[in-house]
């Protein structure tokens, strides 16, 4: 694999472990909780992080979906 | 199919579209896509988590940098317009819609010059390159977010399903012209 093509996938998955959520929880969840369901602890420093949590991966989710933010 | 509901203070709140279940299920049902191997997976949470390791660590074995998600060049990259499709057709009927109906309203004039100006030229310079040869994503991105501005300031009035339908229409046209790469994220994008 690429870079070209870990940008284009990456995002993709991130999308999919947010809608994974929605449709098990059925429920509105904030940005924060979904998060919260993919923990991940650091193995050097032990701080607790999320394995969504790449904001250039979040980012470009973002930009290119920019437009699915709700009135 | 998902929606996104923001906030000026509060964290955005995330939630199924109406048309949730229908989009997760067909991209359930499209092989060679993550959905699908999710699925084939059992909906295991599991698997989801160990891919998601596996970017993380492809992101830090490939040296991923900030300038690799810049993409400027395929965002402003020319896609040719094919004309005589149907989805060409409809999004630049319902973009004229709405642009006529902003134009006679008055009272949006009226009150909110400067804002109507800014929709306004968005919106008619997307229409100019609607009807040439090419497109680039910049352009249905501006297209959407000016519609977005025009969803909220007329959110429930008469204007709505004009606004409304000319974003389908939108979201259809980059459908079929921006290719499979886009597909799976232009599926995600709602307006509830």
């Amino acid at each position: 694999m690429d870079k070209a093509e870990y940008v284009r996938l990456a995002p993709v998955y991130y999308a999919l472990a947010i809608a994974a959520v929605l449709a098990n929880g059925r429920k509105p969840y904030t940005e924060w909780q979904i998060r919260s369901v993919y923990p991940e602890t650091d193995e050097q420093t032990g701080e607790e992080g999320t394995l969504i949590g790449r904001h250039l991966i979040l980012g470009k989710s973002g930009r290119l979906a920019q437009c699915s933010f709700d009135d | 199919m998902i929606r996104i509901r923001t906030d000026p203070f509060g964290p955005p709140i995330f939630s199924q579209s109406e048309s949730f279940q229908e989009a997760f299920d067909a991209l359930r049902e499209d092989e060679g896509s993550a959905f699908s191997t999710y699925f084939a997976s059992g909906e295991s949470a599991a698997w989801l988590t160990y891919a998601l390791h596996s970017i993380e660590n492809h992101y830090v074995n490939l040296g991923i940098q900030p300038s690799d998600f810049e993409d400027v060049d395929s965002e402003w990259a020319p896609i040719p317009i094919d004309q005589s499709d149907p989805s060409t057709k409809n999004a630049i009927e319902a973009l004229e819609q709405v642009v006529d109906e902003v134009r006679s309203d008055n009272g949006y004039n009226a009150s909110l010059p400067q804002e109507r100006d800014f929709v306004l030229e968005g919106l008619t310079g997307v229409l100019g390159k609607l009807k040439s040869p090419s497109i680039s994503a910049g352009y249905v991105k501006l297209a959407m977010d000016r519609l977005s501005i025009l969803g909220r300031r007329f959110a429930g009035s008469v204007r709505e399903a004009t606004i409304i339908g000319a974003r389908t229409a939108i979201i259809d046209f980059a459908k079929r012209h921006f290719g499979e790469a886009l597909n799976y994220l232009w599926r995600f994008i709602t307006f509830g």
